[in-house]
């Protein structure tokens, strides 16, 4: 079996037709896994004999006459998610060994659903920062150009076809743009589509789970799986019925696209990345669909204030990795050097650097200047949003301001810029409207994503107009890179 | 110099606030990162914003409203899944005296 050559809903159908077997799909995927991971380190974890032993129990189902709607699929999970059958180290040296007491909602409906995990992708420090360039097992490589960065472990495991779905947070944007950056197609759903419960998010009101995939209709397949009310998490939608069981049709003509004015130049994307979101209008309108140029107030502002209400739950948030109750720990004369010795051993220099300009920000004094104001700014901005689609059926942003940072350039760059990096993405975040990146083009062969912004619950629209535009765009197969650089 | 010794200062509180070991050169770093955040939020802070409320919560833009049925939980069941297990017991977290 060559995965390079399937997508899911090809091997969805194949396994349940019984034209290979579940067994044979998951072994191809851990080879892929064990051969690739050394080159790419993309994961921490990989999953063997467990893995085996589920595809067995999904061949056999499927021999007893079951349909299950994602048969055979291997998956792997962010490392930030709690998954019972392999470690889960949340990016930090103090959790080597750690197993969670159960797994995640979103990993149950997919186990449910007859997906197999075969790995758990490498994350930032406490699953902090998109660019990994953090993460207590160093920092995973694009499979595209291994000098750069991932971007999203996830998204360039799926990339090297490890797995054919990949579940991984997304807060400010890691996963949109290691996806943009890896050529897959990459989903923020609706904050409350999918159940957030089990999944370790430093920041509570901009983490939600996504997803990666090779096409609109296996995104689609798999967010028919994960979405719905989630006794766990009391704030998941009901929604799943508003999910279509097929991809819906629309007609283009009637879909507008806001198109990004002012803010485009405002905001210092590079030559190269303004070229190809130049390029992104003539084939929009080529297949139909309107635009109309937009502009956003208040964009920048919006991503400073997304960086303090950030920082500010992650000093809330980790504040309960003390040395008790998770991970290793060290053993001290007093309660306050505990806490003190084993937060130094469990936080890197990420999460240390949040956890204390988080408190700072939080403090008498700073407040009402920094926090009151970014939350301030945090209405202005959904109001905003919910105005643009007043007029809009979707927005275009860039995914990406740049390449994927530099393996070499890793603790050159200042933390202020990785944080800049977020600026098409986190604003959108905050606003908890469903993002969809799809692949757009190259740069020196590194693939650079658009990102389409739908209204609240409307991701089959996103995937409509994903598909349509990814069908125009054919980016040099991966396979025969790999087999190049490898 | 004397805007620096401010963050220095600022930083101590909020290190003692977080209750983590950070070494002293360490520190200093953290501090001239502080004046570099710092800085980099001017624009937020200037920004006019009005009598806008402040937002606490996105799901109530977004979700669906719905009943609250909740369920007496299963502890049973729970530690069923726990890691370890020895002589029927389940492995649970060392307590500090």
């Amino acid at each position: 079996v060559d995965l390079a050559a399937m997508n899911l809903c090809q091997t969805v159908e194949a396994v349940n037709k019984q034209e290979i077997s579940a067994g044979i799909v998951i072994e191809a995927a851990l080879k892929n896994c064990r051969s690739l991971n050394e080159h790419l380190r993309t994961l921490v974890q990989v999953g063997d004999n467990e893995a085996i032993k589920a595809a067995a129990v999904v061949d056999q189902k499927i021999s007893e006459g079951f349909h299950l709607p994602l048969a055979g699929v291997p998956v792997v999970v962010g490392d930030d998610i709690c998954y019972q059958s392999l470690p889960t180290g949340f990016g930090s040296k103090a959790f080597k060994e750690f197993y969670t007491p159960y797994s995640a909602s979103a990993i149950d409906k997919l186990l449910a659903a007859g997906a197999v995990v075969v790995g758990k992708s490498n994350v930032g420090d406490m699953g902090l920062e998109s660019a990994l360039p953090t993460s207590a097992a160093g920092p995973a490589l694009n499979p595209w150009d291994r000098e750069r960065v991932a971007g999203s472990a996830a998204a360039a495991s799926l990339a090297a076809r490890m797995c054919l779905l990949a579940l991984e947070s997304d807060s400010g944007g890691s996963l949109r743009q290691g996806a943009s950056s890896c050529g897959v197609m990459g989903l923020r759903p609706t904050v409350g589509r999918i159940s957030r419960h089990g999944l370790h998010l430093a920041c509570s009101s901009f983490g939600t789970a996504g997803l990666a995939a090779l096409s609109a209709d296996d995104l689609l397949a798999a967010l028919r799986v994960l979405s719905g009310l989630d006794p766990a998490d009391v704030a998941t939608a009901s929604c799943d019925k508003h999910l279509p069981s097929e991809r819906p049709q629309f007609t283009n003509e009637e879909i507008t696209i806001g198109w990004p004015g002012e803010l485009k130049g405002a905001l210092a994307l590079d030559e190269e990345h303004g070229i190809i979101i130049e390029e992104a209008r003539g084939k929009i309108e080529s297949i139909g669909f309107r635009c109309e140029e937009y502009n956003f107030p208040l964009w920048e502002e919006a991503l400073r204030a997304y960086h303090v209400i950030a920082m500010a739950e992650t000093s809330s948030n980790l504040s309960r990795f003390d040395g008790i109750r998770f991970g290793e720990s060290v053993s001290t004369d007093s309660l306050e050097q505990y806490y003190k010795q084993n937060r130094a051993l469990a936080f890197g220099q990420e999460a240390r650097r949040r956890s204390i300009f988080g408190s700072f920000l939080l403090s008498k004094d700073n407040y009402s200047l920094y926090y009151r104001q970014a939350l301030k700014i945090w209405t202005l901005l959904q109001d905003e949003a919910h105005r643009a689609f007043n007029r809009f059926q979707c927005l275009l942003l860039p995914a990406v301001k740049a390449l994927p940072l530099q393996v070499k350039a890793e603790g050159q760059v200042d933390f202020i810029n990785r944080y800049e990096e977020d600026i098409f993405t986190a604003p959108i975040s905050m606003t908890g409207f469903p993002a969809l990146t799809i692949p757009f083009g190259t740069i020196t062969s590194v693939p650079v994503g658009l990102q389409l912004v739908g209204p609240p619950f409307k991701e089959e629209l996103l995937l409509h107009i994903g598909a349509q535009l990814g069908e125009k765009i054919a980016l040099p197969p991966l396979n025969s890179l790999l087999k190049e650089g490898l | 110099v004397v805007q620096l010794q401010q963050y220095k200062l600022e930083l101590d509180k909020a290190i003692m606030s977080v209750k983590i070991n950070i070494p002293p050169p360490e520190r200093e770093e953290l501090a001239g990162d502080l004046a570099k955040l710092v800085d980099w939020l001017q624009p937020l802070i200037s920004a006019a914003t009005g009598d806008a409320r402040e937002k606490l919560f996105n799901q109530n833009e977004v979700n669906v409203w719905r009943e609250d049925n909740p369920e007496p939980g299963d502890l049973i069941k729970l530690q069923k899944t726990a890691s370890a297990v020895e002589e029927g017991l389940y492995r649970v977290p060392s307590i500090i005296e």
